[in-house]
């Protein structure tokens, strides 16, 4: 073993000794920090796993998956130290009072109503909700782009289709399905968080297009009225059916390191503040597909409003 | 998408507006994930705004106060690292325990270089061209509305106004008047003098308001004797726009050169340049490039990185008793000749002489140029056929003022003669060599080469290609000189004399017969 590989290997031996307690002890925490320093030391991922699993201890029991999850994260990040090293600014996050945020967005957009949202429209929607799908996908999306369209627990390749070929499909016979991922995959497998194999993996993403806002708690006139006052790119409001409106906001980040800056961190960082559901901001978030009737409802998933180049609704 | 278009800057500046975002000044120098280009970025996007540094020729420049005046520094590394702390709070990313954390910090010297030097200072500051302290007249792109613009930064024409007041509104008529009175005491060598002493009024509001967008001539101001009045009359013109011309010093070579004090007083950025009372021969391409150069010109100064001006906001001043230059510098030079008012005594004012009546009154005078601009802007921005400058584009529209709307006469009469001779060391060494004879009171007299050398010796007068004095060597090179002046004939003129050049046959006392012996006959035109 060459020098600098022995001094990076007693660094890895040395965390692993000292890693913390779980149970509130930041084990956690400490299970990427030594996952890297496995890496930079030249061991494999199954090795590293091993010796996290041996070494965790504590009151709160530390699962494979936890560990792997780690493992997983450090050798996909494209640097342990800062993985959007390129997209970081220079400006700290500013400390966002989301309660008064919300206030102001929402007497911003207090005039509104449903209707208001389908008279703002820059697109009109002028069709019935069972060709929302197509109208959607026509509007949004190249021919060529690939798209997860399916149920929340389809993962295979036969899901993720050209845009095209589900226009096809959809005009010509079949329901459309439930759900989609509204930023085009590569069509390719990937490896998730676990380290499973999926076709619809964070790591499938072709096109860092669009982030989904939703919230979980708020009542659906004030989420309109959210939807009016704020001032993001949105491209689509989507009714999910049920209580929610989903908005889709442009985002065109280059690569996964700039959707982490941009989107997961500074973006979600003020949304959660106001009350969205924080866990929308990875990129291959589930939204509902317009045109999807929800039998045990009885009412349609569709689109409220939509706009392809994405601006705020109130200008 | 643009930068203003990205959803977190959207909404993180809507939770600004409304005052839920904490607005803080800080900044978080490069290291742990920030790149230098994302800290110049943030840095120069907020001091952009602010119109305190400015972009110039590559180098980043700010105002200072001299004793006197306000004039443009360029920013070095170490004086940069405490003004940027005027402008944000830095931070830095320290390990604090197992992650990342916020420290205050100060700016290295070496990082304070890079930021400087960054695209992001290019891209988010003000372009500045100079510094005036007057307002100005500008154009507008209809063709008769003009503009007058005063204290600030303007970024039409890059330049910084940095006091005066607004001028009154003048008739034309009133303006021609009082432009004329202010010259009324100097004696000048010809009417094409005094119409370039005008025009030298006016050039300046021509060309700092963008009305002229070619090259504008040196104002060279010649006189006969000392204390005439030549850099006093361009004092006059400097004080009409609030300003003191900025001093060139004359010594030759090395540190402290000519072309070092012009290169420091162009990065100052003040638009009146005066090389001041220079004797002996001018031969600098450095000045004769600033002169003719478009919209850049590369100057620097030691310790100071290359900066490149704007030279068209820069108008240049000449005086001296005796200008000899290259021909290259006549070229491209206005020559007002003046000749010294024995006992005269100029008019006084109650504020004193007429610089500091100017002065005092420099809002009315300016106002007497802009009525001038404003007329002639009014009657279509004509220009005349005049040819006889390089400057065509000055020369036509100054001669087309001054014949048309001051009713003087034609600007270039006289001047060719006048470039001819400052340019021809010959020439110029007999203008002297005149006024040395006139001041001796030998004038109308026969003088011969040996008398002629003796006069020039005690005159202090230099003879070209005598190194020392020497009486022998002397008199024949003013004998080989006045040949070659009059090889092709017997009289010459120059600036208000004429030098009449006759042969006689002289008896040889020792026996030997005749010879042709050359006399040199000098007189007063007017007399």
């Amino acid at each position: 073993m060459n020098p600098s590989l022995t001094l990076k290997h007693d660094r890895y031996m040395a965390a692993l000794r000292d890693m913390p307690p779980s149970g509130g002890g930041g084990c956690h925490t400490a299970l990427l920090r030594v996952a890297n320093f496995g890496r930079q030391a030249g061991l494999n991922p199954d090795q590293i796993a091993r010796d996290l699993a041996e070494h965790a201890r504590g009151t709160r029991t530390v699962t494979e998956t936890e560990i792997r999850a780690a493992v997983v994260k450090a050798f996909n990040s494209s640097s342990t130290v800062m993985p959007y090293a390129d997209a970081r600014t220079a400006r700290p996050h500013p400390v966002v009072d989301g309660a008064k945020l919300m206030k102001s967005i929402v007497e911003r957009g207090a005039a509104f109503t449903e209707v208001d949202l389908w008279e703002a429209s820059p697109e009109r929607i002028d069709w019935p909700p069972e060709h929302d799908a197509t109208e959607l996908l026509q509007r949004l999306y190249a021919p060529e782009d690939r798209l997860f369209i399916g149920t929340r627990y389809d993962t295979g390749t036969e899901h993720v289709l050209p845009a095209s070929v589900w226009i096809d499909r959809l005009a010509r016979f079949s329901a459309v399905p439930e759900h989609i991922i509204p930023n085009p995959l590569t069509g390719e497998q990937g490896l998730t968080k676990d380290g499973k194999v999926s076709f619809r993996a964070d790591s499938c993403v072709a096109q860092f297009r669009f982030a989904v806002v939703e919230f979980d708690t708020m009542p659906r006139e004030q989420q309109i009225q959210f939807w009016a006052g704020v001032k993001l790119p949105v491209v689509a409001l989507l009714d999910s059916g049920g209580k929610s409106v989903h908005g889709w906001i442009r985002i065109d980040a280059s690569n996964t390191d700039e959707w982490t800056c941009r989107v997961e961190s500074k973006l979600f960082d003020i949304l959660t503040a106001v009350g969205a559901d924080r866990a929308c901001k990875n990129e291959t978030r589930l939204s509902r597909m317009p045109g999807h009737f929800r039998a045990e409802k009885n009412r349609w998933q569709r689109l409220l409003y939509l706009d392809p180049a994405g601006g705020p609704i109130i200008p | 998408m643009n930068e203003t278009s990205k959803a977190e800057d959207m909404i993180t500046e809507q939770a600004r507006e409304v005052g839920a975002a904490s607005i803080d000044n800080s900044i978080i120098l490069p290291g742990g994930g920030i790149s230098i280009q994302a800290t110049a970025d943030e840095l120069f996007r907020r001091i952009g705004p602010t119109k305190t540094l400015f972009m110039r020729g590559g180098a980043v420049v700010g105002i200072f106060e001299t004793r006197d005046r306000l004039e443009l520094e360029v920013i070095s590394p170490a004086a940069a690292r405490s003004r940027f702390e005027s402008y944000a709070t830095f931070y830095a990313y320290r390990m604090g325990g197992h992650q990342q954390v916020l420290k205050p910090t100060v700016i290295p010297q070496e990082m304070a270089t890079a930021l400087l030097e960054s695209e992001a200072a290019r891209q988010f500051l003000p372009k500045i061209t100079g510094l005036i302290n007057c307002p100005i007249i500008v154009g507008r792109d209809d063709r008769e509305v003009v503009e007058i613009i005063d204290q600030g930064f303007h970024p039409s024409t890059g330049l910084f106004i940095t006091g005066g007041e607004l001028p009154p509104n003048i008739e034309p008529q009133e303006a021609g008047k009082a432009l004329k009175e202010l010259v009324s005491e100097f004696d000048f060598q010809s009417r094409g003098d005094r119409s370039r002493a005008l025009a030298l009024f006016i050039t300046p509001a021509l060309k700092l308001g963008g009305h002229l967008l070619g090259n504008v001539p040196v104002d060279v101001a010649e006189a006969d004797k000392s204390q005439s009045g030549k850099t006093f009359r361009q004092k006059i013109v400097a004080a009409i726009y609030n300003e003191k011309p900025s001093l060139v010093t004359s010594r030759s070579g090395g540190v402290g050169s000519v072309d070092e004090s012009l290169n420091q007083q162009l990065i100052a950025g003040h638009p009146f340049i005066q090389l001041d009372n220079f004797r002996g021969r001018l031969d600098s391409p450095h000045i004769e490039a600033l002169l003719t150069a478009e919209r850049s010109f590369s100057v620097r100064v030691p310790y100071c990185r290359e900066v490149v001006i704007d030279p068209s906001r820069i108008i240049v001043m000449l005086t001296s008793n005796g200008v000899e230059t290259t021909r290259d510098f006549a070229n491209r030079s206005s020559i007002v000749r003046i000749r010294k008012r024995e006992g005269h005594a100029f008019r006084q004012f109650p504020e004193g002489d007429l610089l500091q009546h100017v002065r005092a009154n420099q809002s009315y005078y300016l106002g007497v140029v802009f009525a001038i601009v404003r007329e002639w802007i009014r009657r279509g921005r004509l220009r005349s056929q005049e040819m006889r400058h390089d400057f065509r584009e000055w020369c036509q529209t100054l001669d087309w003022i001054i014949q048309d709307i001051l009713g003087e006469a034609s600007l270039m009469d006289g001047h060719e003669a006048a470039q001819e001779r400052v340019s021809d060391p010959a020439l110029t060494f007999l203008r002297k060599l005149t006024l040395a004879v006139v001041d001796q009171g030998r004038a109308g007299e026969p003088l011969i080469a040996s008398t002629l050398y003796e006069i020039a010796d005690a005159a202090q007068v230099p003879v070209p290609g005598l190194r020392e004095p020497d009486e022998d060597k002397g008199k024949r090179a003013i004998g080989m000189l006045m040949a070659r002046l009059f090889k092709t004939t017997v009289t010459l003129e120059l600036d208000g004399f004429r030098v009449t050049r006759r042969e006689s046959e002289k008896f040889r006392g020792d026996g030997g017969g005749n010879y042709i012996a050359k006399e040199y006959l000098f007189t007063r035109l007017n007399q």
